[in-house]
């Protein structure tokens, strides 16, 4: 069975692209472990005043970058970026949590990682 | 001291949930929720489930009415006989407490609306549906109660329930029910918060009235979104009133719940089904610190395990949810309540513009170290009785950006009453600036200028002192200067204050009593509990304080309390915890 992340974005002028979650049906991040992803492994600058959410990324193409790492650090078979709407989309119209995902699992941009083994970077080694 | 500066692992839990047939009907802490099972089966049920002396009994207004206009109380289904369930709890010796939700409830499916009312979803400041994970893990869409229709049917379940009381004989007291979440970075978050079309459109509807009546227009996103929260409380207060007036004999007064395991961050975590159980035991500590009450109900049984639950037993049910139950009616009870150093008027919280909360000056998290779980935040429409002006043990923070004319002279009201008021001068109103000037200059007050890290001007009037300082220059500083800075600052005030030295890991929380008859060579009792919601042993020495003596141990789970001179000796293993008393002469 594939197994999927979801990412929730959203964007506005000031906050440019922010993260506002990202889980698994069967597991997730803490926020910590989050944020310590994008300070330590990817670079990003995390604002702390934005916490619990991931902000002041600066262009789609960024988030889709940083995205595609966290589904291989997951060893994930893909990621679906979800804007807010998206995300809100599939909450009104699903009752349950199965159907809740695989809503989401049908919608926003998908990212595939095509076969290749997760990193040993951070969040490999807390989650496995 | 949050959990990243405690430097804790936090402890993640990932298991298939398997749960017990009474954790639907009995969720926790008293709490019965009596459309989850037969009515044939309440007495057994309540017989060999309910332990403490109240039932806690949320009142289902979906189960109630599926339209609207016609509502069942005992007239189809028996689970709707709220009278048969007062009767039990007589027969049982217990106490009925319902809870009349006043804004959306997260433990309810549509958060308790009526199916044919659930149509807009509201959303959070953030742009984000608004929902909470339950404890069997379905989810509960919260539904705006900005809609005219939600509020007309409110009015109209509140009236035909209140006839049902009364036509029943029931005498059970009735409390309003305000649901909030909390979150470690941003505090307590209202469930009524929404920025739904729906709410839009009424807000706009508020402006234009606003206008044609007062002539003025929001200038800037601080000031919109301060007029977004004056929105939302006057709605709240319709709501509120709405029910006060129905009940009247029967209405107790107001709770304000603080669901743990509701925050957005929880929210999606648990949609992955993992929880973080020390961060849970921590934002209950905090919940109590924003005056709300916590609860575990959202939580699965099987994550409630020994700390969370002793912390909800022995600081929540037997202590701070008792407080609250008194308050009106046996003012002179001696239970024991948080203990307060530090009160802090809430902030402004806006994601899309601008965050001006206490975590931004580096007070809040200053503390959060150095005193934890000692500092109240109180919301921004609370009104203290004239017999809460005077207090000499306690600061009392104030912040220039959402300053109104009424938290403005309370302000005032507090330094010329004798104490020490902060006041962050960011964002303060032009109109407020003149006035503290008119005020300083009509009672020929002096205003020494002092410049350490920021400007600072402190102001005396007999036992009064007011401190206005620049909070934004602080933003500059880094976390050790910023720290430094406050400790200085609150030096500068005589607190009985206690600073311990715990390891990391380790939770506590104070709680204060006067002393009792039999206590007089104490003027106070203050009980220290201590958790581990770690999985590492904890070992450490606690000094006891000077004019403090240890009087007894009580609670011992996991952990051992050894006295030494002026010294206790502290083993927890993990999930350990424990108290100590300690009188306090002067």
């Amino acid at each position: 069975m594939m197994k999927n992340l979801f990412l929730i974005y959203g964007h506005n002028p000031q906050l440019n692209y922010t993260i506002y979650g990202v889980f698994e049906p069967h597991g997730g991040f803490d926020t910590e472990a989050l944020a310590s992803f994008f300070q330590e492994e990817r670079g990003h600058q995390v604002n702390p005043s934005s916490l619990p959410y991931i902000s002041g990324i600066l262009s789609f193409e960024e988030l889709k970058n940083h995205a595609f790492e966290l589904c291989r650090e997951r060893r994930c078979d893909r990621i679906v970026l979800l804007s807010l709407d998206d995300y809100n989309q599939a909450l009104e119209e699903n009752s349950s949590p199965e159907e809740f995902f695989k809503h989401l699992s049908l919608n926003g941009e998908s990212l595939e990682n095509l076969g290749e083994e997760g990193s040993k970077g951070l969040l490999g080694k807390l989650f496995r | 001291m949050n959990l990243s500066q405690q430097g804790q692992v936090p402890k993640v839990s990932l298991t298939t949930p398997v749960p017990r047939d009474e954790d639907g009907t009995f969720p926790g802490e008293g709490w019965f929720y009596y459309w989850k099972t037969s009515a044939s089966l309440w007495k057994g049920k309540l017989q060999e489930n309910q332990k403490g002396p109240n039932i806690i009994v949320p009142l289902n207004w979906s189960f109630h009415s599926e339209t609207g206009d016609k509502f069942d109380f005992a007239d189809h289904r028996p689970e709707t006989d709220l009278k048969k369930l007062c009767v039990i709890a007589e027969q049982l010796n217990k106490r009925i407490i319902f809870l009349l939700a006043l804004s959306p409830a997260p433990f309810l499916p549509n958060g308790g609306l009526p199916h044919f009312l659930a149509r807009t979803m509201a959303v959070n400041e953030d742009g984000l549906g608004s929902m909470a994970v339950d404890a069997d893990g379905s989810f509960n869409k919260m539904y705006s109660f900005f809609d005219s229709r939600v509020y007309q049917a409110f009015t109209r379940f509140t009236h035909e329930l209140a006839q049902y009381f009364s036509r029943s004989g029931i005498n059970a007291d009735v409390w309003g029910l305000r649901s909030f979440s909390y979150c470690r970075f941003r505090g307590a978050r209202s469930f009524m918060t929404d920025r739904s079309i729906v709410f839009e459109q009424s807000f706009a509807r508020y402006l234009k009235a606003r206008k044609e009546e007062k002539g003025d227009v929001p200038e800037g996103a601080l000031e919109e979104e301060l007029l977004k929260l004056e929105y939302t409380q006057t709605i709240e207060r319709l709501y509120l009133e709405n029910a006060r007036q129905s009940f009247s004999a029967h209405w107790e007064g107001l709770l304000n719940y603080c669901f743990i395991g509701s925050s957005q961050e929880d929210t999606f975590m648990r949609m992955g089904n993992l929880h973080n159980e020390s961060k849970y035991s921590f934002d209950l500590l905090e919940s109590m610190t924003q005056d709300r009450i916590p609860s575990t109900v959202l939580l699965p049984a099987r994550v409630k395990r020994s700390v969370l639950t002793r912390q909800s037993e022995d600081l929540v049910m037997s202590s701070f949810l008792t407080e609250k139950l008194q308050s009106y009616e046996d003012e002179e009870a001696t239970v024991f309540s948080p203990l307060v150093h530090f009160e802090f008027m809430e902030g402004v919280h806006s994601a899309r513009k601008a965050r001006h909360d206490w975590g931004v000056n580096g007070v809040l998290p200053y503390l959060r170290i150095a005193y934890p779980f000692t500092y109240l935040i109180r919301p921004q429409d609370y009104k203290p009785r004239e017999e809460d002006y005077g207090q000499s043990d306690r600061l009392y923070f104030y912040m220039g950006s959402s300053l109104n004319q009424s938290n403005f002279h309370i302000m005032l009201k507090r330094f010329m009453s004798g104490e020490r008021v902060l006041l962050d001068r960011t964002y303060l109103g032009e109109e407020f600036e003149k006035k503290l000037q008119i005020f300083f200059h009509e009672n020929s007050l002096k205003v020494e200028r002092v410049n350490f890290q920021t400007s600072i001007e402190n102001i005396t009037l007999g036992e009064g002192r007011l401190v206005i300082f620049d909070g934004e220059k602080l933003k500059e500083l880094d976390e050790a200067k910023l720290f430094n800075f406050w400790q200085r600052v609150i030096e500068t005030f005589t607190l009985k204050l206690i600073s311990l030295d715990i390891p990391q890991g380790v939770l506590y929380f104070w709680r204060t009593r006067p002393a009792n008859a039999h206590e007089l060579t104490y003027e106070e009792i203050r009980r220290l509990s201590l958790y581990n919601p770690s999985s590492y042993k904890k070992k450490f020495t606690i000094t006891v304080p000077k004019n403090t003596v240890l009087m007894k141990v009580i609670d011992a789970d996991r952990s051992e309390v050894t006295p030494r001179p002026s010294q206790l000796e502290v083993l927890m293993l993990p999930e350990g915890s424990v108290s100590v008393d300690l009188g306090s002469f002067s």
